[in-house]
């Protein structure tokens, strides 16, 4: 039971209850959007991309598919380079080549320089001949030196004769990439 | 709606406003009182300034005042489905407005009690002049009065009432007792019995007529009075013939108008008492607390927004 009130409602203030649940509906109201549009959108707009990327992959294929593709190109290019060093070494192999340093041992020797024979095993060539004397000797291995289509260049045996002429043996190691070296000397 | 413990009540009566904070828990303990003249409260700024000192715009007001236009009713409410009683006590309400051709603010409680020979219950209702009412609420609202409550002023006297007979073995509680509030422009007589009031009438007549002084004034004044008094007493002892009716006690301003009281004591048949001779049944209330000039205003602090 409660004692009589004549006071009307418009003049009551609110109860501390009704208060509460204003503020309370306000503090819901306001949190809201930055509950739903910070939190709530994202992870939804999350799922749903991560079901079109599944989706997707199952309409395109497995990842695994791409990847033997992957390694199948990757054996064909590996084949593809091992044929062209092959064709390199043929190329190295090849008359031309030959022709190419037989012109540089012409074409370094002096005047009155000459050579009797010419050996070579691959990675050595040994070049046997002789020379009016010593000075020009000297200025042919100078001419190979120079030249930089060898590693090494070494005197291996000079036979002195009676007239200062004089017999020689060349070893002349490491042949160089012919064509780098030509191109480097152009 | 929840009550502080601290509360203001305000008795606007035509004469002065009193006024008087108290706290209400766990004793009720006056922390001021005052009376504020109606002079002063229409002319200087002196009220405001007091309400302010006193710090009692943070307070929850109860306000009472007194007028004409206020109708007490017992409504017999037919049916068992609490559910449609506000219905009914509207119906009966409007019946009223139409009748009267006045709009009313009213209010109504539940009685506990059921009829026994058919289990009717009773609303006791209460209206008032919707303008009257909010002309008053303004005016404690310009005044600065945060309010809670309008208080029917019969039954905040009704409280004190209580309160007496509790402490007072003089008045037994199964005793009927006749109500006088002597006001300045208007008289109220009832009967109290327990928790209830039989048939308040408001006489329009109050002590503000007694300020010449003559004779023939206080016959005027008295007679209407006197009248209302004996058709009430007889009314109510036809009605309720088991139950004693011994004591009057008057209350109000026109206590003090000299004579008054004597006068009355010669011409009713029951004894009158002024309820400041209660007084020292009520040790809260501070020695210079007039119980006939704050009778009224003490039954408002004693308002409960949920009894028990």
């Amino acid at each position: 039971m409660k004692d009589l009130n004549l006071l009307p409602q418009e003049y009551q203030g609110k109860s501390p209850a009704g208060h509460w649940f204003v503020l309370f509906l306000i503090l819901c109201l306001s949190v809201w959007p930055i509950v739903n549009y910070g939190f709530l959108k994202p992870l939804r707009t999350r799922s749903e991309k991560k079901q079109m990327l599944a989706s997707a992959r199952a309409q395109t294929g497995q990842p695994s598919v791409l990847e033997k593709d992957y390694e199948q190109q990757q054996a064909k290019l590996e084949e593809w380079q091992d044929r062209i060093s092959a064709f390199h070494e043929m190329e190295e192999e090849a008359p031309q080549s030959w022709r190419n340093r037989c012109d540089v041992l012409m074409d370094s020797l002096p005047h009155g320089v000459s050579i009797q024979e010419i050996t070579c095993d691959g990675t050595t060539v040994v070049v046997s001949g002789s020379s009016p004397d010593e000075v020009l000797l000297a200025e042919y291995l100078r001419n190979l030196k120079d030249s930089g289509f060898f590693s090494e260049v070494r005197m291996e045996r000079i036979l002195y004769r009676d007239n200062k002429e004089v017999a020689f043996h060349l070893y002349l190691y490491g042949i160089l990439d012919f064509r780098k070296t030509k191109e480097e000397t152009s | 709606m929840a009550f502080s413990r601290k509360v203001l009540a305000l008795d606007m009566g035509n004469h002065s406003y009193k006024i008087i904070a108290a706290v209400k828990e766990p004793d009720i303990r006056i922390l001021h009182y005052g009376i504020l003249p109606w002079e002063e409260i229409n002319g200087t700024g002196t009220p405001v300034r007091l309400i302010r000192k006193w710090q009692y715009r943070s307070m929850n007001t109860v306000l009472s005042f007194h007028h004409t236009s206020m109708v007490i009713r017992e409504i017999k409410l037919k049916g068992e489905e609490e559910s449609r009683f506000p219905g009914l006590v509207w119906e009966e309400m409007n019946r009223y407005q139409t009748d009267l051709n006045e709009k009313f603010d009213y209010d109504y409680l539940l009685l506990p009690e059921r009829d026994r020979q058919n289990g009717q219950r009773t609303a006791l209702a209460a209206a008032v002049s919707r303008s009257v009412n909010r002309e008053y609420i303004d005016r404690a609202i310009r005044l600065g009065f945060h309010l809670t409550a309008v208080d029917v002023q019969i039954y905040a006297v009704l409280r004190v009432f209580r309160c007496l007979m509790n402490r007072c073995r003089e008045l037994p509680s199964h005793s009927a007792y006749l109500m006088l509030d002597l006001g300045y422009d208007n008289t109220t007589v009832a009967i109290a019995y327990r928790e209830r009031i039989f048939a308040p009438r408001v006489i329009p007549v109050g002590c503000r007529c007694l300020e010449g002084g003559s004779a023939d004034l206080m016959e005027g004044y008295l007679i209407p009075i006197l009248r209302s008094c004996s058709s009430l007493i007889d009314t109510f002892t036809y009605s309720h013939a088991g139950i004693p009716l011994q004591q009057a006690i008057a209350y109000g301003g026109g206590v003090y108008a000299g004579g008054v009281c004597s006068a009355m004591q010669d011409q009713i048949s029951v004894k009158l008492s002024d309820m400041n001779e209660f007084r020292n049944y009520f040790p809260e209330i501070p020695s210079g607390m007039d119980l006939n000039l704050y009778g009224n205003c003490l039954g408002s602090v004693l308002w409960k927004e949920n009894t028990e």
